[in-house]
């Protein structure tokens, strides 16, 4: 079920009043919740449900056992069970096809052929947001970070509608105690909620959808078709299209998740306003970057060794974190690129964020080079395959006629860009004539808002970038 | 109100939960503090939304009935269009209709506003089955139709071999690598590559793409016109009051008909045109209805003189002539070929039906390959 759906918004009604209705009776809230979650998810395949509610039994039956043990060693096995039944999942839905076809073409060069179907499995959607929450959950009991939650509470947890098909990825430190008690229905902050949800819609149906449609597919579809400043605005384009369809997303699970009386942490801010690629990982995809950070860069040995430890682990982290977005070898080369630049900020000292410690020209020109550098990242990101990134990136020095880019298409690109500068506290202030619950005005301005989105939009409701991964 | 719970605290008053960041280099998050916002009760949420909804509904009424209208014929569509008229009914009482117009108007949006004046007009709910050799209907407005001429040429940068690809969302992924070929030949102009999800031939009503198509005819003038259709289409229709499959002799001389109809008249104006067969598909279900479509394409292309079918099911097809999803390419290496929903093609997939098709059309039209294309 699509968030920009008349099936989606019909679902919200009843799922809203139903919540707060049934509120104070603990156990049927959360059985209806999470019959209301899967039923979302079941609106793609209701197969799915056997995978996700098979993950929750694994990794729920792991740490209760861990929880029942005070061995560390025992808890050592048992975390390695939770963490490789996790990671199996996750390599048979989404690699196995990667692996075995890329082990067959390496060994194909010496007229071996390994004994391994190349079978044909449907990645299901939302499996990588997901199994990530899982094993963050698993990954907490075992560091006594988190106490081991009642099952039905870890069934909710992992399958929450809002945020369960494309994150943010939330924590169970974060989730689990907010099912302790319940919500306060008197307490809900409507006016951020709302403009989340609308704000999101923009982005996602006006913004993405346009400029995915009329100026990023088709440059990349045909990049020898196009000329240098044609490709540079599609590169450009795809730098706005993938913010706004994935920001867009988050904002508004962000948002029903308020509705529903839940706090989801951020995950974008402002990304391209970043001075480094260090600061770029601290604003794009937050709940993500953290991951990576607390269960695969420390791990790894995070920057507490030596230089080149350090590297390693950062272009390793970062390899992963390319390869989580999609089996393919261009996401192992954009997370390459990324750990690279990571690495090179770090032993240059090019890496600082405080922008206090510096004057408004390197402000600027740290802005640019960095918002750049992450463009490059983003052809990679978008290539159908190296060699496809090679061609559009080639097409930069190629003259050609210009007929994709219209003063639409350009306008769109600058709000994109120019809405990393908006003032944080500006949604807060507009906010302010909402400090009053006005129902009635904010529903006008919502279906206002609805009118927009729906006549601006193009035709049709393409699904989200992050779906896929 | 609630007690905070270590570690670490979320609670419904404290939005973003604060993290402790550690001393890392990568990734992480800022403490980011709360908006200081006011709180409203369940009750106040639950009206603005439903009202907001409401009332995007009427606003949108018009988009909605098309919305539920393009779905395929079924309880759920016969419900949702019964509200969405309702809906619309009301919208226009209240005159609430009126600000989407206002939009469409200045944003110049209608229906297929690549056709002047529908001198056809298409058929919504009840579509009479013509005969299979149904007139074609020519654009009155039309200029002078060319005459055929598929050996004009040779063909050079200066005059080239004008092509247009439209078609469903099986276009999505074909219609760049084909034009990424042509382009390749330096012979052949790609006039443009159109395409439009959820359309095809059984439901005009959504997209008319015959009304569509002599638009195309009338301002870009291509000589070959590549249509690729059948992703949607194999749905059923409803005919004189009732709904057939598309495995139904009725369904399919309906089909028939209307494919016969476009192929007349896109012959008539003077395009050479290849069809596209569709690619074998993952579910057995669609296998038979898509073979459907593709044995009404070839039988009708086979009876025209300037329309070729391309045949694209047996390229898809393993060494056991069932659904591969990996398959070798050029170079030997295995690769996926369809998208995760086992009916459309990936960039290389594309590249698998684009390279024999302009192959094709070069050779029908006496264009040498260059070394780099095919």
């Amino acid at each position: 079920m699509l968030f920009p759906t008349v099936e989606f918004a019909v679902f919200l009604v009843v799922v809203l009043t139903t919540s707060w209705l049934l509120m104070r009776h603990r156990t049927p809230w959360k059985l209806f919740m999470l019959a209301a979650s899967y039923v979302f998810y079941a609106a793609w395949d209701w197969r799915y449900l056997a995978l996700i509610a098979g993950s929750t039994v694994v990794n729920q039956a792991v740490a209760v056992a861990m929880g029942r043990r005070d061995d560390d060693r025992v808890r050592r096995q048992l975390l390695t069970i939770g963490v490789v039944a996790n990671l199996g999942l996750l390599g048979w839905f989404k690699y196995y096809g990667f692996f075995v076809a890329s082990a067959r073409n390496a060994l194909g060069e010496f007229g071996i052929t390994p004994p391994l179907p190349l079978l044909e499995i449907v990645l299901p959607v939302g499996i990588s947001f997901f199994t990530f929450q899982a094993m963050s959950y698993v990954i907490d009991v075992y560091r006594r970070q988190v106490d081991v939650a009642p099952w039905l509470d870890t069934f909710l947890y992992l399958a929450f509608f809002p945020q369960l098909v494309a994150g943010p990825i939330v924590r169970g430190s974060e989730f689990l105690p907010q099912l302790r008690e319940p919500r306060d229905p008197r307490a809900i902050p409507a006016a951020r909620a709302f403009g989340l949800i609308l704000g999101g819609l923009f982005k996602k149906v006006v913004i993405a959808n346009i400029l995915a449609t009329t100026l990023v597919d088709p440059v990349f579809a045909n990049p020898s078709a196009h000329g240098s400043l044609e490709t540079l605005l599609a590169i450009y384009g795809y730098a706005v299209v993938i913010y706004a369809d994935f920001s867009g997303y988050t904002d508004i699970a962000i948002g029903v998740a308020l509705l529903l009386g839940f706090s989801f942490p951020q995950n974008f801010d402002a990304p391209y306003s970043a001075l480094s690629l260090r600061d770029f990982w601290r604003r794009w995809h937050m709940t993500l970057s953290r991951w990576l950070r607390d269960y695969l860069y420390i791990p790894l040995g995070g920057s507490s060794g030596g230089a080149v430890a350090t590297a390693g682990a950062l272009l390793a982290t970062m390899v992963l974190g390319g390869l989580w977005h999609g089996a393919a070898w261009t996401f192992v080369v954009w997370g390459a690129f990324h750990g690279v630049g990571l690495a090179v900020e770090r032993f240059t000292g090019q890496g600082p964020t405080d922008p206090a410690s510096m004057g408004a020209l390197e402000r600027g020109v740290r802005r640019v080079v960095t918002f750049h550098l992450v463009c490059l990242g983003w052809v990679l990101f978008r290539a159908t395959s190296l060699g496809n990134a090679g061609e559009v990136l080639g097409q930069l020095f190629q003259p050609g006629t210009v007929t994709l880019v219209t003063p639409v298409a350009i306008a769109l690109i600058l709000i994109g860009i120019g809405f990393q500068y908006v003032p944080k506290d500006l949604g807060v202030r507009v906010g302010r004539v909402f400090d009053t619950p006005r129902p009635v005005l904010a529903g006008i301005l919502g279906g206002a808002g609805l009118l927009l989105v729906d006549a601006l939009g193009p035709q049709g409701i393409a699904p989200f970038i992050y779906f896929q991964f | 109100m609630e007690t905070p719970t270590p570690p670490p605290p979320a609670t419904e008053h404290t939005p973003e939960p604060p993290l402790v960041l550690p001393d890392e280099e990568l990734p992480g998050t800022r403490e980011v503090p709360p908006p200081p916002a006011a709180r409203w009760a369940a009750g106040h949420v639950i009206v603005t939304v439903t009202i907001a909804l409401l009332l995007g509904a009427l606003f949108n009424a018009a988009d909605l009935l098309a919305t539920a209208e393009r779905q395929p014929f079924g309880a759920a569509r016969t419900a949702s269009v019964a509200v969405a008229e309702r809906l619309l009914a009301v919208s226009s009482a209240l005159r609430l209709d009126r600000p989407r117009s206002a939009i469409d108007q200045a944003l110049g949006r209608g229906p297929d506003t690549d056709e002047p004046p529908a001198e056809q007009e298409p058929v919504v709910a009840a579509p009479t089955t013509p005969p299979a050799t149904s007139e074609p209907v020519a654009a009155p407005t039309a200029s002078p139709a060319p005459e055929p001429e598929p050996t004009r040429g040779p063909y050079t940068a200066a005059d080239p071999l004008t092509l247009y690809i439209g078609g469903d969302s099986m276009v999505g992924q074909f219609g760049g690598a084909l034009a990424d070929l042509a382009d390749d030949t330096g012979v052949i102009t790609v006039t443009e590559v159109k395409y439009e999800f959820g359309s095809g031939l059984t439901r005009p009503d959504f997209v008319d793409w015959p009304a569509r198509l002599r638009g195309v005819s009338r301002t870009q003038e291509p000589e070959v016109m590549v249509l690729f259709f059948g992703g949607n289409d194999a749905q059923p229709m409803k005919l004189d009051g009732v709904v057939y499959e598309a495995e139904t002799p009725e369904w399919q001389a309906e089909y028939r008909a209307r494919v016969a109809a476009l192929m007349d008249e896109l012959e008539e104006l003077g395009h050479t045109v290849y069809w596209m067969g569709m690619p074998i598909p993952r579910s057995d279900t669609l296998q038979v209805r898509h073979a459907i479509l593709n044995d009404i394409y070839s039988s009708e292309a086979e009876a025209r003189e300037t329309v070729h079918f391309v045949a694209s099911w047996e390229l898809f097809a393993g060494p056991d002539g069932r659904f591969s999803e990996y398959l070798p390419n050029r170079n030997g290496e295995v690769v996926d070929m369809r998208l995760d929903d086992g009916i459309h093609l990936t960039t290389a997939g594309a590249y698998r039906l684009a390279r024999p098709t302009i192959a094709r059309i070069m050779e029908d039209h006496g264009i040498e390959p260059a070394d780099e294309a095919g």
